[in-house]
């Protein structure tokens, strides 16, 4: 990927996924809202970065390499440990979603179609975030990621099961519903792009 | 005579600005503890104290501006963890002291993992910082555009923050967003989050006619090549420190296989 100005845009549109990522606990704590909305921009890179499937996904894992760094910093220092996650979300998004939401982005899609298609892509999306996340939290954290589905984990653990199944059993339950309400998110913002900066990415 | 004109003496390469390449890999050689659960926690503590200490020794003022953040998740990490050890411990069904020290110890043992991860990120950060975010990123050995993503994605970030205020100000004053708990903030967020999208990136679109679409400027900005290697004086410690903790981790594997 040689830098030249010709594919500065889709740079820029990487850059705003990142800070889009970074910045969005801004908006939750303005919002009150209890959910972690940190991949985001990785699903909306993976979906709008023009190219090959090959080319979204090494620029949506960047997206997700760059901003869980930088969002270890700002926002949670548990965030760098999980890029594995941000990676695996990267691949689904660019070789799984990428191309069959079109219909989504356009707004042809029925009602039904965008309801099945987005649910469906984001219990997709939760289960492999769960199975990639589980041994993270539980080999470095005990299973503990620091929010309250370490009671869950606890719950399950104290019913004899191991604390890899519990962390795992807990991620399969929650991780989908979180994934599905950010792949609406990054399916309804990116019908927001302006045709000003389309008409520079497809340039 | 004038200063300018007298041959400038060629830079002696020090044989550290070699080893300044190998620096990721020194990161990594620091964290390689992790991945082994049966090291002593003596020595995961030590090496925590030792990388927090470089750290502080370093730049002190990047270490204070994150630990707030950080002590802030090992307030709500430690009970946590507390609870899911306490549930681990006790279904072993042991007495109730054995109970309470089996939870300290593990509780124990999860903190000194976390803080060992976290004082080397820490380090790292520290010692790569070159004075701004620019130098700093310019100045790692990475690929130019994984650099132009960075830079540019922490310039929108304080973009993003002023343009969601602003917009999460708009709704609230329409009545459409909440500024205490609500179930209805919930149904607004895609709205609120379009707005600020096509904001910051119409903004970009408008920089990308003027400023952004000139070449000079990205070559001056964020160039090609890093001509110049920067070695500092901690980096030899550094690097012995990491030596010494494979050292540690090889002998450690003789005698746990031998």
């Amino acid at each position: 990927m040689p830098p030249t100005t010709s594919n500065v845009p889709t740079y820029i549109l990487a850059a705003a996924c990142v800070a889009l990522n970074v910045a969005l606990g801004t908006l939750v704590y303005l919002l009150k809202l209890p959910i972690y909305l940190d991949s985001i921009g990785i699903m909306m890179a993976a979906i709008l970065i023009p190219g090959t499937a090959y080319r979204a996904f090494s620029i949506s894992s960047i997206v997700g390499i760059v901003s869980f760094i930088i969002g270890g910093f700002l926002v949670n220092p548990f965030l760098p440990y999980f890029i594995g996650t941000a990676i695996a979300g990267a691949a689904f998004g660019a070789f799984v979603v990428r191309g069959r939401v079109s219909s989504l982005l356009t707004g042809e899609a029925s009602l039904g179609t965008f309801i099945s298609k987005t649910v469906l892509f984001g219990i997709g999306w939760g289960i492999i975030a769960a199975i990639v996340s589980a041994p993270v939290a539980v080999y470095l954290f005990g299973g503990v990621t620091g929010s309250g589905t370490a009671l869950i984990i606890a719950f399950l653990v104290k019913t004899g099961q191991q604390v890899l199944s519990s962390a795992l059993l807990t991620g399969l339950a929650v991780e989908p519903i979180d994934k599905t309400l950010q792949m609406l998110c990054a399916i309804i913002i990116s019908r927001w792009t302006p045709a000003s900066f389309r008409k520079h990415l497809s340039a | 005579m004038d200063s300018s004109k007298l041959p400038q003496t060629p830079k002696r390469i020090n044989f550290l600005d070699y080893f300044r390449l190998l620096f990721p890999l020194v990161y990594i050689a620091l964290l390689a503890p992790l991945a082994f659960p049966d090291l002593p926690l003596e020595f995961k503590l030590a090496l925590f104290l030792v990388c927090f200490c470089f750290g502080l020794l370093i730049n002190a003022k990047i270490v204070k501006g994150v630990l707030p953040t950080i002590l802030a998740s090992l307030a709500t990490l430690t009970p946590f963890i507390g609870i899911v050890q306490w549930a681990k411990c006790s279904s072993f069904e042991i007495i109730q002291n054995t109970v309470s020290q089996c939870v300290i110890t593990e509780t124990a043992s999860v903190l000194v993992t976390f803080g060992l991860g976290t004082s080397v990120f820490l380090l790292a950060v520290t010692n790569e910082w070159r004075g701004s975010l620019l130098n700093s990123i310019n100045g790692l050995r990475i690929p130019r555009s994984v650099r132009t993503i960075s830079i540019v994605g922490s310039v929108l970030i304080g973009e993003f923050r002023k343009t969601m205020a602003r917009t999460h100000l708009a709704f609230s004053a329409r009545g459409q967003a909440y500024p205490s708990l609500h179930w209805r903030n919930f149904f607004i967020l895609p709205a609120v989050l379009g707005c600020v999208w096509s904001a910051v990136l119409k903004m970009s679109a408008d920089r990308l006619d003027l400023q952004w679409s000139s070449q000079t400027f990205w070559d001056k900005y964020i160039p090609h090549k890093i001509s110049e290697v920067k070695t500092s004086s901690f980096d030899l410690i550094i690097l012995l420190i990491a030596f010494a903790t494979i050292a540690f981790l090889i002998l450690s594997m003789t005698k746990f296989y031998i």
